[in-house]
Formats: structure tokens, sequence, C-alpha cells
């Protein structure tokens, strides 16, 4: 189950929301902060991807492994799924972001799976 | 400027501004090679002054003054920097006052001045007079391949506002010369970084390393721009860094005072190194870093 995915991953430690956005900036499943607007989120993060997509083409790349983005009071990792999905996590200040991007694509390919 | 110019010994190539590149050169003697859009030339330089400049534009050739503020009209040259010791400034400075290229400004330059220092004429070369101004020394220096420099128009500014850019502003008691050199140095002395740029507002102002970082610059800040609409739907304090990873490396942009950097490196990159120095930049309370 795509929901028992994203538990786990919301459960280690400094994760405050989880979410899985398609291309267009719409939410798929979402675990997390409820201050947080999933679909505001998701809109500004497909944004980014986009972004990031075209720099990786530039650089001769089609595919993106990961975009990390560290504010003073949080960080924004999203990784890409398949079909043109991204899973990502937003952590607080002191999480461990290494452990968390290492279960991100540690759990990439099961995530997708239920897409 | 024209005559044999010392050699010297050869310290490395960027693209700058030129006045950004005098401002680093506070203990700098030697000679600088300027390639812009529409000519080359060159610019004798002692601890950050100006001391004679010539510059080739078509049939045209610029001596002095003329020459050191046609170069300060472009937003961005391509440079070739070279090391003098006094014995080759002594020597450059002997060929600057014969070939009337020295800029009268400059307060280091002995009171003799066998030529005007502010003519423009056109290139011809006369018997006994050498016309290069491609080689500064007898053994030759190796062309720089020409880059799709940004004119005057396309990055629009006029002449005069080029010209009249304003000084890099500091905090107070930083020296931007001392904290550049150490901060690019380092980072792109650490293993896998391919080069490192410092760019505002979709240009590139410095960029060394391996790898032309200009192309690059505008869509690394396309990316931050995305990256900071994260703030607006949430609380997110200030921006820190952005990295994008790819199968062949690794794209990091965090910001620089006013401006930002961009470092390309391989995939086996320490990050961790890489932010080390970037959280050693001092913060600063403006704009361009405050987006929360």
């Amino acid at each position: 189950m795509l929901k028992n995915e994203l538990q786990h991953l919301f459960s280690l430690e400094g994760v405050r929301m989880v979410i899985v956005i398609d291309s267009e900036g719409r939410v798929a499943d979402e675990m997390g902060a409820s201050n947080i607007r999933g679909e505001q989120l998701a809109a500004v993060v497909a944004f980014v991807m986009a972004e990031s997509r075209a720099m990786a083409t530039r650089l001769g790349q089609e595919q993106i492994s990961m975009v990390f983005v560290e504010f003073r009071d949080l960080a924004l990792i999203s990784v890409p799924l398949r079909s043109g999905y991204f899973l990502v996590v937003i952590t607080q200040v002191g999480a461990n972001v290494g452990q968390v991007s290492y279960e991100m694509k540690k759990h990439q390919d099961i995530i997708s799976s239920f897409l | 400027m024209t005559g044999s110019l010392p050699a010297g010994f050869f310290v490395g190539e960027m693209q700058a501004p030129f006045k950004w590149i005098l401002i680093h050169a506070a203990r700098f003697q030697g000679m600088i090679l300027v390639h812009a859009p529409d000519g080359e030339g060159h610019v004798l330089v002692r601890k950050g002054s100006p001391m004679g400049c010539s510059f080739r534009r078509g049939k045209d050739e610029l001596k002095g003054e003329a020459a050191y503020r046609h170069i300060l009209t472009f937003p961005v040259v391509d440079l070739s920097i070279y090391r003098y010791t006094s014995e080759e400034m002594e020597e450059a400075t002997r060929h600057l006052m014969e070939s009337g290229s020295i800029c009268p400004s400059s307060d280091t330059i002995p009171m003799i001045q066998p030529g005007r220092a502010d003519s423009v004429s056109p290139h011809t070369t006369r018997e006994g007079e050498p016309a290069s101004v491609n080689a500064p020394g007898a053994g030759g220096v190796p062309p720089l391949p020409r880059r799709n420099l940004p004119s005057r128009d396309a990055a629009g500014e006029s002449t005069e506002d080029a010209a009249e850019e304003a000084p890099v502003v500091l905090p107070s008691g930083l020296d931007l010369e001392d904290l550049a050199y150490l901060l690019l140095g380092r980072i792109l002395r650490l293993p896998g970084v391919q080069a490192v740029s410092i760019f505002g507002r979709g240009k590139s102002v410095l960029s060394i390393g391996n790898m032309e970082l200009d192309s690059l610059v505008v869509l690394a800040e396309d990316m931050l721009h995305a990256a900071r609409e994260i703030s607006s739907v949430m609380r997110t304090g200030s921006f820190v860094h952005l990295t994008l990873q790819i199968p062949s490396g690794k794209v990091i942009v965090a910001p620089y005072f006013n401006e930002y950097l961009c470092i390309l490196t391989s995939p086996g990159v320490n990050l961790g190194q890489i932010r080390k120095i970037l959280k050693e930049i001092p913060d600063m309370a403006d704009e361009g870093r405050e987006v929360a």
C-alpha cells in the first residue's frame, strides 16, 4: 500500500511531510503537516522540478536523481518516481537528511509500483 | 600597447567585469589580456591600478585611457592574467611609454609621456614599430578561445552605465579579495569540483574552473526562483542552498552576498565539504538571501 510506504518515510526522525505529486503539480497522496497546504506545495515543487529538468537537459542528462533545497528552517527533498511522479519529503532542522534521502531512494521503486 | 612585452608567468583565465578583477588585484602586478566582443587588448596593472592599456578594434587601435575606458564599457570580458616580476614590470613600462599607451590617470606611471596617451589611431604598422597587440612577449601567448560574450546592447546596459558601474558594496570590515579567493579557491580545490561561478541577474560575474558555466547561470537562476517560491506556501526561513543531483554530477546554487554561487561537480564529490565552506560565507540579512 502506498500509505504504508509514506508512513515509513514519515516516521523517520525530523520528517514533517511526505507527498507524492505528478508533473502537473497535482497531489497523488500526502501525509503529514496539517499547516502545509499540499496542493499549493505540489504546484511549487512541480515548478522546481521542471526548472531542474531544464538544467539537467542542458547538461545532457535526461534523468534527475534528486533535488535538495535547504532553507534555514526546513529542507525539501524530491526524487523522481515512475510516470512523471515525484516523491517529496519536507524535513525540519536537525533531521538526518542523509538517512531520509537514502530511505527515499530505497523506496522509490516500491512507491512507483503503486502509481 | 605594442612592442615585445615580457611574457610573464601565466596565472589563469577568467571571465569577469574588468573593474571586478582590479578589485581583486590589490597586490598584483602584471599584464591582463582582454578579449571583448569587438576586439582584444592588454592592460598593465600594478597594485590594482591600470598603468597602461591598448585595445585593437578592427583596424583601429585604442591606446591609453581611451582603450581602458572602452574595456570598461563591457559588462563582462574574457581575461588572461600574467604575473610580472619587478624587472618585467620595468621592461613593460618602458614599452608602454614608447608606444604611448600609458593611462594618464595612473599615479604610478613616471611622468614621461612620449606620445598622446589617449590617442585613437587607425592601426597602421610603421617600420621599426612592432604591431602586434596579441602577444605580450617574444615567446607569445596562445590566443584565448573566443566566446559569445554579451554585448553592451544585449546586456541592456548603455556604455555610460557600464562605465559608471557601482563598486561592490561590502559589509564593514570584510575584505572581498581575501574572501573571494579563499572561498572559490577552497571550493575549486575540493575533489570532484569542476567549476565555480558567481552570478547575478542572469549573468556570470566570475567564472573559474574547467567548464563553461556562463550558459548555465540563467538556468541556475530559474531553478533558484522556483525554489524560492516554496517560501510562498510555507514558512521556510532564508534560502541556504539548492542541489540538483543528476547521474553525471551535481549542480549547487547558494547565496554569495548579493549574488549567487553556482558549483558544478562530478558525482563523487563530498557535499559535506562544500556545505561546510558555504556555511562560512557571512550571513547577509539582505534581500538577496532572506526569502521568508
